[in-house]
């Protein structure tokens, strides 16, 4: 208790708060600037923690971090630009929405679920850290390996085509994720003797060409939509609550998959969010509306992704193992403030620690004030005409992708992700599936590879370890399930009888 | 030594104007902002050393030294925009063994040499790697190596093909004369993740990545790579007490494209070894466990032409390439 007295005083210094009330402004602006990621935004603000006390400098990372990846929504819905690989799995039900005139209910349900989602992962990192740590030690390449098959079993629910095409599209994902050199064999793939290629396709450039260039591209062909409906809303607020009553278990469910997935070093926000969306989805009694503008996916998976991104911490903090490249950055910093990530920092720094986590709650509760303002802020460029706002896309499509590696390749590779994205949609293959395929491709192909050589080359322990048995029968159970439900249908008079 | 003790004294002299004095090409330079290119994303440890450097030097140059990521194909893609880029004094890069280890992993030429395109500014820091094993392994080197001899289906793990774990597993391999598998991961933390949970047998992860664990007794360390112990983990000996001449470090450096103005880089090469004398930086920048080097250009050449041969030597008895 004194600890948790400690850690308020601590947190109560009137630097700290100017700390994480600068960084929350500074995190939701360059978050929704297409392109800059929320990985760049904490990057640039490590020199400015030289200055600043050690949980003043901790503060800015959580505050900045958690901001800047609620506000990658804002250009996913707007423009249909998505900020980050787990926004891109609920981009296309959010654009969706704006072009219903839902613009700042989608934004809204983005905010107020990433909050609720941010603060339920805290609570599971103040309450469980060491055991959630203890499971996420007990996963190995076997179960990371169930995982990523479990995520790309997702391409077929999430898209609205037929599942072939989203299979398609989804090996065509897995094709772009064999590009390169970081493989297991270390051999370089499909790299047709360019250095560009040897380091493999970037995500970030290729989802905002598939999502935004394509959009662009479309639009081009097609006569201006109607202006969109110009509705007040009143409160944003207002109409999120009622979201949270009818779509409660969905949210819990979203939470707890999210601290799940979050808590494995080797899984993280782009799993949790695709998994999650695909769950809404599978388990919802009005499957037909996705993908038409319908908020209980955004529900889930934005809770979802916003829980794993706080229990990713638990593995950063306790066994200085980063989850994802924001914690990375967060454990040099810790590292040079002297908060050592460590399984001691708990027991020998145990103020600094309650310090964090109510910095944690603090930055999700005043997310919520701010990103409204962004929310209404943002929304104005729904009222510019669609000849002045399409040009801006693709300029800063093509800034974004630069920014990511200042290598003028990483724009061309937007050109040219925006027309495949282009093409594929006139055909109707969904390119979610296939960014689901390039996200998930290395990881299945690396944890496959290094399972096998663990267990030479035997497959048994694929099944044979407890967590690992689970998860395979769940992937094998949901691959099967079509056609387990076809056949059944079949049985003559089983329904008679049953 | 001494110079650098010289150097601390001088800490609060206005070491620019002395260097002013040294050459016309240097009065002008810099007018304007520096930029550091660091071959590896942001986040990265080559990264964030690069952020603390060019924040301590920034006011001894007298303009912003600005850190510019061009990560992606192992640090091939900066090196080469380095190499590339024009000997003017505006141009300063992070350079790592990565410089050293790239080209040994291929018999295509990459668009860099380390040695005719670069011009070596400061060695600033180095950190050694550290064998780990789980919690319940060997108690000693001798016993791991005497464990491997007996048993050489044991696994150990790597943050990737041609990686610093992976050479330095591989060194040890080749010096202590035995056998083990190599699983590489996809990074550095995956190595600490594995050995830790008993997975993998052992793993050569650089010391910062397991300091705490070690302490808090979730790893064994058996030895560091580095000649000398590690004020991180002073109870660690080095492998070299038990395999002779073992000595791989990584290493963090300044570097400028071949051709810039010696002028330049000694003032670049002032202002670094003053930010290494200044106690505060020093203690902030190697609380990790990595150690102020401060090696000038005088002796960094003779540096890389012996890290040339020891990594030259780790790629070859790992028959590591990537062609």
């Amino acid at each position: 208790m004194t600890h948790l007295i400690e850690g308020f005083n601590l947190v109560a210094q009137p630097d700290v708060l100017l700390a994480i009330l600068l960084s929350a402004v500074y995190g939701l602006v360059v978050g929704s600037l297409p392109g800059l990621s929320a990985t760049m935004a904490t990057a640039l603000l490590v020199p400015f923690t030289f200055y600043l006390s050690p949980i003043a400098a901790v503060a800015t990372i959580i505050t900045a971090s958690a901001m800047a990846i609620f506000s990658g929504d804002i250009p996913g819905a707007l423009l249909r630009i998505p900020g980050t690989p787990a926004s891109a799995a609920y981009t296309d039900e959010a654009y969706a929405m704006t072009r219903k005139g839902q613009a700042e209910m989608a934004l809204g349900a983005g905010l107020w679920f990433s909050a609720i989602g941010g603060i339920v992962g805290t609570l599971s990192l103040v309450l469980m850290a060491p055991l959630l740590a203890e499971m996420a030690l007990n996963f190995s390449s076997f179960e990371y390996f169930w995982l990523a098959l479990l995520g790309l079993m997702c391409a077929t629910l999430v898209a609205r085509s037929s599942p072939v095409k989203a299979i398609a599209s989804m090996l065509l994902g897995l094709l772009v994720a064999c590009i390169g050199i970081e493989n297991p064999a270390g051999t370089p793939r499909f790299t047709f003797g360019l250095t560009d290629l040897l380091g493999g396709i970037e995500v970030i450039p290729a989802l905002v060409g598939v999502f935004a260039v394509s959009e662009v591209m479309r639009a081009m062909l097609t006569p201006p939509p109607p202006p969109i409906p110009k509705r007040q809303f009143g409160s944003i607020l207002a109409g999120q609550w009622q979201l949270t009553k009818k779509y409660q278990w969905p949210m819990w469910r979203g939470n707890i998959v999210g601290i799940i997935i979050g808590v494995l070093p080797g899984a993280g926000a782009d799993m949790a969010a695709w998994i999650s969306y695909s769950m809404a989805k599978r388990f919802s009694k009005e499957r037909e509306k996705f993908g038409t503008g319908h908020p209980e996916g955004l529900v889930e998976a934005g809770a979802s992704n916003n829980a794993s991104l706080a229990s990713g911490w638990v593995p950063s903090l306790l066994f200085g193992i980063p989850g994802d490249t924001i914690t990375a950055i967060a454990i040099g910093v810790l590292y040079m403030k002297g908060l050592n990530p460590g399984p001691t920092l708990f027991t020998e720094r145990a103020s600094s620690m309650y310090a964090l986590y109510i910095i944690f709650i603090l930055a999700n509760i005043i997310m919520i004030p701010l990103g409204i303002v962004m929310i209404r802020l943002a929304s104005h460029i729904l009222r510019a005409p669609r000849a002045a706002v399409m040009p801006v896309i693709v300029l800063l499509c093509a800034v974004g992708a630069f920014a990511t590696g200042a290598n003028l390749f990483s724009v061309l590779l937007v050109a040219v992700f925006g027309c495949l994205g282009f093409v594929m949609e006139r055909n109707g293959y969904p390119v979610a599936a296939m960014v689901l395929g390039i996200v998930m491709g290395s990881m299945l192909e690396q944890t496959f590879v290094t399972s096998l050589i663990k267990s030479d080359n035997s497959v048994l322990p694929f099944f044979e370890r407890p967590v690992a048995s689970v998860l395979a029968a769940l992937t094998l159970g949901a691959a099967s399930w079509p056609l387990i439900a076809w056949l059944l249908g079949r049985i003559p008079g089983r329904r008679a009888a049953g | 030594m001494r110079r650098r003790a010289m150097l601390a004294l001088g800490a609060g002299l206005p070491v620019a104007s002395v260097a002013r004095a040294q050459g016309s090409a240097a009065a002008a330079w810099p007018s304007r902002p520096v930029r550091l290119l660091v071959p590896f994303i942001p986040g990265s440890a080559p990264d964030v050393i690069a952020r603390q450097l060019a924040e301590r030097i920034a006011p001894a140059l007298g303009q912003p030294v600005v850190v510019e990521n061009r990560g992606g194909a192992g640090g091939n893609i900066g090196f080469e925009a380095a190499a590339r880029a024009a000997p003017d004094g505006y141009t300063l890069l992070l350079g790592t063994n990565s410089l050293i280890i790239n080209p040994a992993l291929t018999r295509r030429s990459l668009g860099f040499d380390a040695f005719r395109d670069f011009a070596p500014i400061t060695v600033a820091f180095a950190m050694p790697h550290l064998l780990i094993v789980p919690p319940g392994g060997p108690d000693s080197l001798a016993a791991l190596i005497a464990s491997l001899r007996a048993r050489p289906d044991q696994n150990y793990a790597s943050g990737g093909n041609g990686s610093g774990a992976h050479l330095a597993a591989e060194m040890f391999k080749a010096r202590a004369g035995v056998q083990a598998t190599h699983v590489p991961f996809r990074g550095a933390p995956d190595i600490v993740n594995n050995v830790m949970s008993g997975q993998v047998q052992l793993g050569f992860p650089t010391l910062a990545t397991a300091t705490e664990l070690v302490r808090a007794g979730r790893l064994k360390a058996l030895g560091v790579t580095s000649a000398a112990r590690n004020h991180a983990l002073p109870n660690v000996p080095p492998i070299a007490e038990t395999l002779p001449g073992f000595d791989l470090v990584s290493w963090f450096a300044v570097m400028a494209p071949a051709g810039t103005p010696p002028a330049v880089i000694l003032r670049v090469d002032a202002a670094v070894q003053d930010a290494l004398a200044d106690a505060a930086f020093r203690a902030r920048a190697t609380a990790d466990g990595s150690t102020a080097v401060g090696l000038g250009p005088d002796r960094f050449a003779a540096f890389l032409r012996r890290e040339a041969e020891i990594w030259g030597e780790a790629v070859r008895v790992s028959g590591a390439t990537v062609d």
